[in-house]
């Protein structure tokens, strides 16, 4: 048994304080347009769980989901319909990201670079996942400077 | 940590296990300390390695105390008592490092020579306050006897103690001489990641036993081997401690009674069959 599982506080625990936390950004979301069910921010819950586990992370805080939601629901490209899904594989991203950029970048940072980009390629995902890490930061950093989009 | 000792964590009883959760908030603490805020997650392997730092530095403050003493006292304080007690054992291994870079003899041996530059790396790495456990540096020069079990800085500090006092018996000889002699007895031996106390030991107590000057190492060669086999296997157990009395006031070299084992050690491997 490995001594983390000993002092981490276990998942459950963890995935309930999530749940409550996002339930709570639904008052913000809603604004646009935006409300996740119970059901819906369990599922997403798990998944973060899921994709953390996937990275071969621990968690030692709330975790991305929040500061997903956050960034992302003002967003002209997140719609009702696929803001569940869309939410499951931005978590999946995070920690794709997460895991190739060696800790150089702090969650906040990541998030916002995702949020550019997905932005600017008109909220497609497809778009994010074939990207790199090393485009991603490229694109926010012209973005930011002012300067057009690069084509992938 | 090993598989065995993963196991032994399974199985600690739930007291124990409730002292080790106690750590909790000060392993969360610790990683976001480390993570500077940037990030709520880690790779899981730095995690584990945040958290052996702690229980390296919680074992470095609890000492010998008993496990019932121990179960009674809070592991966070420990850990935070071992972090200073790492911080201070630094200080106090950077001192006797700069003692054996001083006195350091005279050897062409790469492992000798390249394992004393590492040390140097070693205190420009050193994490004490996340990686405490850690011996970040390549050590490739073997000493004489058991390695110890130790980690981090306490690993530094007890490798240093015996390589200055395996290091303080081969300068009782001429450089030449000594070199000569390592040279005969294993060739090519500057360039192999072997320890040169146990050699020089062999044949100058060989010498010594044999009613010879033990100082006279340039005139060894595995020739002698049998005589020296001969001369030290004689000896009994109860006779190591006089022997070895008289075999350093001929070499002129002082030994306290916490070094002797190391001597010690080397007559019994002797007796054993292990030359070097």
């Amino acid at each position: 048994m490995d001594p983390l599982d000993i002092i981490l506080p276990d998942a459950e625990r963890r995935q309930l304080q999530a749940l409550g936390d996002v339930l709570a950004l639904n008052e913000l979301s809603a604004q646009f347009g935006l409300v996740l069910g119970e059901t819906e921010a369990l599922a997403l819950v798990a998944r973060g769980e899921s994709a953390l586990r996937g990275a071969g992370r621990v968690s030692f805080g709330e975790g991305p989901l929040r500061a997903l939601i956050f960034a992302f629901c003002d967003s002209p490209y997140l719609e009702q319909k696929n803001y569940e899904q869309t939410l499951a594989e931005l978590l999946d991203a995070f920690y794709y990201f997460k895991s190739e950029s060696g800790e150089s970048l702090a969650d906040d940072e990541l998030i916002s670079m995702m949020r550019t980009f997905y932005d600017a390629y008109e909220g497609s995902l497809d778009h994010l996942f074939g990207t790199s890490l090393e485009e991603l930061a490229r694109h926010a950093r012209e973005n930011r400077d002012g300067g057009a989009a690069p084509a992938l | 940590m090993s598989g065995a000792a993963h196991e032994s964590l399974a199985s600690l009883p739930q007291a124990q296990r409730a002292w080790l959760q106690k750590l909790r908030p000060a392993l969360l603490a610790q990683a976001r300390l480390y993570a500077n805020a940037d990030t709520d997650s880690l790779p899981a392997e730095q995690m584990a390695e945040l958290l052996q730092s702690m229980l390296f530095c919680v074992a470095l403050a609890a000492g010998e105390r008993p496990l019932e003493q121990l179960l009674g006292l809070d592991p966070a304080t420990l850990f935070k008592a071992g972090q200073q007690q790492s911080l201070a054992l630094v200080e106090d291994a950077k001192e006797l490092y700069a003692r054996v870079l001083a006195a350091r003899i005279e050897t062409p041996s790469y492992s000798f020579n390249d394992t004393l530059r590492e040390i140097g790396l070693f205190f420009a790495r050193y994490d004490a306050y996340f990686f405490a456990h850690q011996i970040p540096c390549m050590m490739t020069y073997p000493l004489a006897g058991r390695a110890p079990g130790s980690q981090g800085i306490v690993f530094i500090g007890d490798y240093l103690w015996r390589f200055a006092l395996e290091n303080r018996f081969l300068a009782c000889f001429g450089a030449a001489r000594r070199n000569a002699l390592l040279a005969r007895l294993i060739p090519g031996y500057a360039e192999l990641p072997l320890g040169l106390f146990e050699p020089v030991f062999y044949a100058a107590a060989g010498l010594f036993a044999a009613g010879q000057n033990a100082h006279r190492l340039g005139d060894v060669s595995p020739g002698d081997f049998a005589r020296f086999d001969a001369a030290l296997g004689a000896l009994h157990a109860d006779e190591f401690g006089d022997f070895l009395s008289r075999f350093y006031a001929a070499l002129g070299l002082e030994v306290l009674p916490s070094e002797q084992r190391l001597f010690l050690g080397a007559l019994r491997r002797i007796q054993n069959g292990i030359r070097f």
